[in-house]
């Protein structure tokens, strides 16, 4: 390497300029991760105050517990569907979008902006959109299905709320980079096929998809991600994880032990699992990947 | 008979005329090459053809049925992209029947008419391989068998040879002479060099500003430019230019600027604008290889003098660039000749091979006539109609 291509003069500039970030990332990321696990070997009272080493006790006692097992089915569960529903709607929106000509930048400003509302706005609004009593959604679509949707009471139906909220609110994201990545396809690649006659289907199933399957990957681990830690506040403001436990996630159920319950150490080995949990999900993930994603001509 | 027929065939983006009214007639079976510079609107009518882009005006027919409105794949034609279009994820076999299929999964047996189409292009062994295992010339023969394998009724390549190395592309040009000469289907090609375009076509027209300038064999296009424009794109090195003033000394019309006066042979009898006694101003075009360098014992005929500036030795030729009354002038001469530059020497020119255009750039006069010309015959050198069309 020669010296001109170096953006500073010495390690010792290049160690100053990456202070800043790693002042924040030990703080904020590296040290809570280490005394969380930390903790979870622990007894707490008060916040933290009173500590008492109990060994693998918190482990035990999440192994032993039905409720938890619960709140991982649960979680697993959602993760499931927010991740199948996401991509399955943002790719049929996405086509869409790749396909329409007049408009374009107008229907994809609506097809995103769902994503630019914070979560917690976007989650008191729904509630009363979606509440089942004053919403109006809710009073529509009674009034032409004559069912009694009330979401409150039944946890059947309180999960698939969630999940369609979760769905909603994730899926500008999704349509930002699938559009972009049907836009990177090669345009004489969809040109060949119209001389061809290759239908719709067929062209998104056998040419879009395979090669816009490294997106897919990325977007399948990053809302995987959100699905077990970013749909915390829509559970908090919308169902508070019931009713009957039917939407206690394992992110809230770990807030409420810790903050609610007050067992940090309980709540710090439930933090522990969550993360082993997706760090395996993460690597199946992208193993599975690497051997079927296609990447590059 | 007439397969491809574009009458007045228009193209606007927004303001912008990208094709300006071509009318043009294919015949079945021909080889019909569109060479001109960037934009001028050779690709966009060849996507017309393809049905890739709409036609803002005039129509377009394909076998006597007028396809305007046509979606591409009711057009039966295949077309060849300069970037080959493959299917990254598939082989070279999927790549090639993926478009005869229609179904989602539909996988019907091809495998008599690839083996064919490939065994024509030498891509037997590589039919199992992907695209990225290939070189760019085989990529083209993929994309080339793919074409073929439709039996379409016509071909379409939009600069198909322009990613290949150059001797790949010469060795390719062949082959698709060959190619065409076994399936004689009707075949439109675009490329921007016109030593492709004077190579493989039948017939090349010369596009410049979406509009036809001429279209002819190579040959005639090369001998009887109708346009300055044709004159000095179709050529390496091209045409020599210069600007002069015309006028009729009463026994024959001259054309002169500072040092040079030439009198036009057989220039009776056609409308040259001379101008009356004033003269007036026209271009005189002369090709490198019709100018020689009069080696100084036999200059018996009247010469003219130029300046050597530089030369470039070619190999088969020497290229001398001159100095003629303020204009450049090239000459190609003997490889081995011995000029220096900052030398004077004595040109002289081909009196078969001179040309005059006038100010619109039209072709008023060429100093011998077509050999198959059945407009000329009572008057040889009647200018060819510089209409912009055929």
């Amino acid at each position: 390497m020669s010296d001109f291509t170096k953006p500073y003069r010495s390690t010792t500039q290049a160690g100053l300029l990456l202070v800043p970030t790693l002042v924040v990332l030990v703080a904020f990321l590296y040290y809570p991760a280490v005394e969380t696990f930390r903790l979870s070997f622990f007894q707490t009272l008060l916040l933290g105050t009173g500590q008492q080493f109990v060994g693998i006790d918190n482990y035990v006692a999440l192994a032993t517990s039905a409720e938890y097992r619960q709140s991982l089915f649960v979680s697993v569960l959602f993760a499931a569907a927010v991740v199948v529903g996401t991509l399955a709607v943002s790719l049929f929106i996405s086509y869409l979008l790749f396909e329409v000509r007049a408009g374009a930048s107008g229907y994809l400003l609506a097809a995103i902006w769902p994503y630019a509302l914070p979560t917690a706005v976007a989650a008191t609004i729904l509630l009363f959109m979606l509440h089942p009593t004053l919403g109006i959604v809710t009073h529509y679509l009674e009034a032409l299905t004559g069912l009694t949707l009330d979401w409150f009471t039944s946890g059947p139906l309180a999960f698939g709320v969630l999940v369609a909220v979760a769905v909603w609110k994730q899926l500008g994201y999704n349509i930002i980079f699938l559009v972009a990545a049907l836009n990177n396809v090669p345009e004489t690649l969809t040109e060949s096929a119209r001389l061809d006659g290759v239908g719709r289907l067929r062209m998104l199933v056998r040419v879009y998809l395979p090669l816009i399957s490294p997106t897919l990957t990325f977007l399948v681990v990053m809302n995987t991600i959100y699905a077990f830690f970013g749909a915390f506040p829509l559970v908090d403001l919308m169902t508070s994880g019931g009713p009957n436990n039917a939407t206690n996630l394992l992110i809230f159920k770990l807030y409420r032990d810790a903050f609610s319950f007050n067992s940090l150490g309980l709540a710090s080995a439930e933090s522990t699992v969550l993360f082993g949990i997706v760090s395996i999900l993460m690597y199946v993930q992208l193993r599975f990947s690497d051997r079927h994603a296609h990447y590059g001509a | 008979m007439t397969h491809l027929r574009l009458d007045s065939l228009t193209k606007h983006f927004g303001d912008v005329k990208a094709v300006n009214g071509i009318d043009l007639a294919v015949d079945d079976g021909e080889f019909l090459v569109f060479v001109g510079p960037s934009g001028c609107g050779k690709s966009t009518t060849l996507r017309m053809l393809a049905g890739l882009e709409s036609i803002t005006d005039g129509t377009l027919s394909i076998g006597g049925t007028v396809v305007n409105d046509h979606p591409p794949d009711e057009r039966d034609v295949a077309m060849v992209f300069q970037n080959y279009a493959l299917y990254p994820h598939m082989t070279a076999a999927e790549n090639m029947t993926f478009g005869l299929d229609s179904g989602l999964f539909d996988r019907s047996n091809h495998d008599e008419a690839v083996a064919e189409v490939a065994e024509t292009l030498g891509i037997t062994d590589l039919l199992d391989r992907k695209p990225k295992e290939l070189s760019g010339g085989e990529r083209q023969r993929v994309a080339i068998g793919r074409a073929l394998l439709r039996e379409p009724e016509v071909f379409l390549l939009d600069e198909p040879l322009s990613n290949l190395d150059a001797k790949l592309r010469v060795e390719m040009r062949t082959e698709l002479l060959e190619l065409h000469r076994t399936l004689r289907t009707t075949t439109v090609y675009v490329t921007h060099d016109q030593t492709e375009a004077m190579t493989l076509g039948d017939r090349v027209a010369v596009l410049n500003d979406g509009r036809i300038e001429q279209v002819d064999p190579p040959q005639r296009l090369y001998d009887y430019p109708e346009t300055r424009f044709v004159a000095e794109f179709i050529g390496t090195p091209a045409m020599n230019v210069l600007p002069v003033e015309i006028r009729d000394r009463g026994d024959a019309l001259v054309v002169e600027r500072e040092g040079f006066e030439l009198a036009l042979p057989d220039a009776d009898g056609n409308d040259v604008p001379t101008g009356g006694a004033v003269g007036s101003s026209g271009t005189f075009g002369v090709r490198p290889e019709d100018v020689s360098i009069v080696s100084g014992r036999a200059r018996d005929a009247p010469a003219i003098e130029a300046e050597v500036n530089v030369t470039e030795p070619l190999g088969d030729a020497l290229l001398v660039h001159c100095t003629l009354g303020g204009a450049e002038l090239k000459v190609k001469a003997e490889p081995r000749s011995a000029v220096e530059p900052g030398e004077t020497v004595a040109l002289a020119f081909d009196e078969e091979r001179l040309h005059l255009f006038d100010d619109d750039g039209n072709a008023v006069y060429h100093s011998s006539h077509p050999p198959d010309d059945d407009r000329g015959d009572s008057n040889p050198h009647e200018p060819v109609e510089a209409t912009g069309s055929q």
